[in-house]
């Protein structure tokens, strides 16, 4: 599948620092996209760039084809949650709507089907007429949502749009941003919750200080930051790694519980069977073995530290 | 509405005050309708410029303004629309003061001449107050700034116009009354409604100077709106 966003050495700079530092990235059509980083990574920053709000010191970047500076043409075909977003208090949320479809040149006799279908979508249809301001902060949310799929993007750009929300409001967001990528639309979310990302997105990319640290799916980005395999095993006695004597790999997190053993093992897949051998044959009650995989946080820190 | 309220209230009083009082009675209806006139447009210049100073700068300090340019809404879509709704406020404050015109005038035969110079007036300098404001706010994004710097400007323009004939002695000062917009409206209104010179012919020194000032704030509103494209929507992250 073609790149429907790609990125070339932007470079963006805010006074003497470096918000967005060379940056390169491709993100496909109809993939979901995590994008990552610790506070003032640029993600903010980056977001604004490809949406046209902020201008790009350096640095090229073209959506579905259009270059930056075809901002019209970029608009018609984004949807965007920006990471503060005001709302019309005095607006109903249909009104908010109208507004929008308005902006967007949307006629009105397809408003009214339009307007009920986002609504219904976002959970938000019994409130169509009550006023903004009276609304939760997850309604809002909600809304924002309905305004950024109001032109029927190819591209969605999520900067955090599940912050602030409870359990029950982030996975009816998240439910929803899986159909509307389901149907094809291409996601860009940058989102500080790991298990969202992780639990979301297809394709991830970390950034730190503004420069891409790492990318890639959750696997590759595992693989990044382990040069070996990680196993784990949990064995009945007392077992210390020493009365092996030179064995290849790496023995670690070693702790003895009542009469169990846990440590955590780094080495080749054919070392770690090879381990199970001398465990068994040196009478050794293994409970548990499997390999231990990093969660998105893992990564996150071993990357951003 | 608040707005209109208080112009109402305004224009009441004055408009009571020069009929009933026995010392502003005794004034000609020529000069009672001009002074009328100078109320109307300074009521209306002030309660505007306050209105002006926020309407864009509101669009920052709630951050409405990322969500509306990130849809294909054009700078000058924008800004033509937020004047269209400083100068209906101003054809609401004219409105109000219609009755007062009319009872004012009351045989005078000036009606027309009073409520056309009025709003051919008021129009013209509103546009341009509106005008600079608009783009002090893409400079400053700050509606606290904007208004300070906005009445400052409409100070500076209308305290020498409310005082003009003790400064007509000096040079300077009669530079500064020929430039400036709001002296050149009062003038214009004396003109009319004292001097009987209705034309527009008989106005265009008045009206020239306006003009020009319209341009230069239409040339600076461009100017604040190029710079503004150039900063991006979010000045700094």
């Amino acid at each position: 599948m073609g790149s429907v966003i790609s990125i070339k050495n932007l470079t963006k700079s805010y006074g003497s620092t470096k918000a967005i530092d060379d940056l390169n990235m491709e993100i496909a059509q109809g993939e979901f996209f995590g994008f990552l980083g610790p506070n003032g990574a640029g993600k903010t920053t980056t977001i604004r760039i490809l949406t046209g709000i902020i201008k790009v010191d350096k640095g090229e970047a073209l959506i579905n084809g259009f270059g930056l500076e075809e901002k019209e043409k970029i608009a018609s075909i984004i949807g965007v949650i920006p990471e503060s977003h005001g709302f019309y208090n005095w607006m109903s949320a249909w009104e908010y709507l109208q507004f929008f479809a308005d902006l967007y040149g949307i006629k009105r006799n397809k408003q009214d089907a339009l307007f009920k279908s986002l609504l219904q979508q976002v959970d938000l249809l019994n409130n169509k007429y009550s006023k903004i301001g009276t609304f939760s902060r997850g309604m809002r949310q909600r809304l924002g949502l309905a305004r950024a799929l109001i032109n029927s993007p190819k591209i969605l750009f999520l900067d955090e749009p599940t912050l602030g929300l409870d359990p029950q409001g982030q996975e009816d967001i998240q439910r929803l941003l899986k159909r509307l990528n389901q149907d094809g639309v291409t996601i860009f979310l940058s989102s500080h919750l790991l298990p969202e990302v992780s639990n979301l997105c297809s394709k991830i990319a970390i950034i730190s200080k503004g420069k891409l640290i790492a990318q890639g799916t959750l696997d590759e980005l595992r693989r990044t930051t382990h040069a070996k395999e990680q196993y784990y095993l949990k064995i009945q006695g007392d077992f210390a790694p020493s009365s092996l004597g030179k064995f290849p790999g790496k023995f670690f997190n070693v702790s003895h519980k009542s009469d169990l053993s846990e440590l955590t093992y780094e080495g080749s897949l054919e070392d770690a069977n090879e381990l199970l051998n001398i465990l068994k044959t040196e009478d050794m009650n293994v409970l548990e073995f499997y390999p231990a995989t990093d969660s998105l946080t893992d990564i996150f820190l071993k990357l951003t530290k | 509405m608040l707005w209109l309220f208080i112009s109402s209230l305004i224009f009441s009083f004055t408009s009571y005050l020069l009929l009933t009082d026995k010392e502003l009675s005794l004034l000609d209806q020529t000069e009672l309708l001009w002074l009328l006139s100078k109320i109307i447009i300074g009521v209306a210049f002030l309660i505007v410029a306050i209105d002006a100073s926020s309407i864009i700068t509101s669009e920052f300090e709630k951050e409405t303004a990322e969500s509306l340019f990130i849809t294909p809404l054009k700078l000058k879509d924008l800004l033509l629309g937020k004047l269209l709704a400083s100068l209906t406020l101003w054809g609401q404050i004219f409105i109000v003061a219609v009755p007062y015109m009319v009872v004012t005038s009351m045989g005078s035969g000036l009606l027309w001449g009073f409520a056309g110079y009025v709003a051919l007036l008021g129009s013209l300098g509103i546009t341009a107050i509106v005008m600079v404001i608009f783009a002090i706010s893409l400079l400053y994004r700050s509606s606290k700034n904007t208004l300070t710097t906005s009445l400052i400007i409409l100070l500076a323009f209308s305290i020498p116009a409310f005082f003009s004939s003790t400064l007509t002695t000096n040079p300077m000062a009669q530079f500064f009354a020929m430039i400036n917009p709001v002296d050149n409206i009062f003038s214009s209104l004396d003109n009319v409604l004292v001097d009987y010179h209705l034309s527009l012919l008989q106005n265009w020194n008045y009206l020239l100077p306006l003009l020009l000032f319209l341009i230069l704030s239409a040339v600076f509103m461009f100017f604040s709106a190029k710079r503004f494209q150039k900063e991006g929507v979010i000045k700094n992250d």
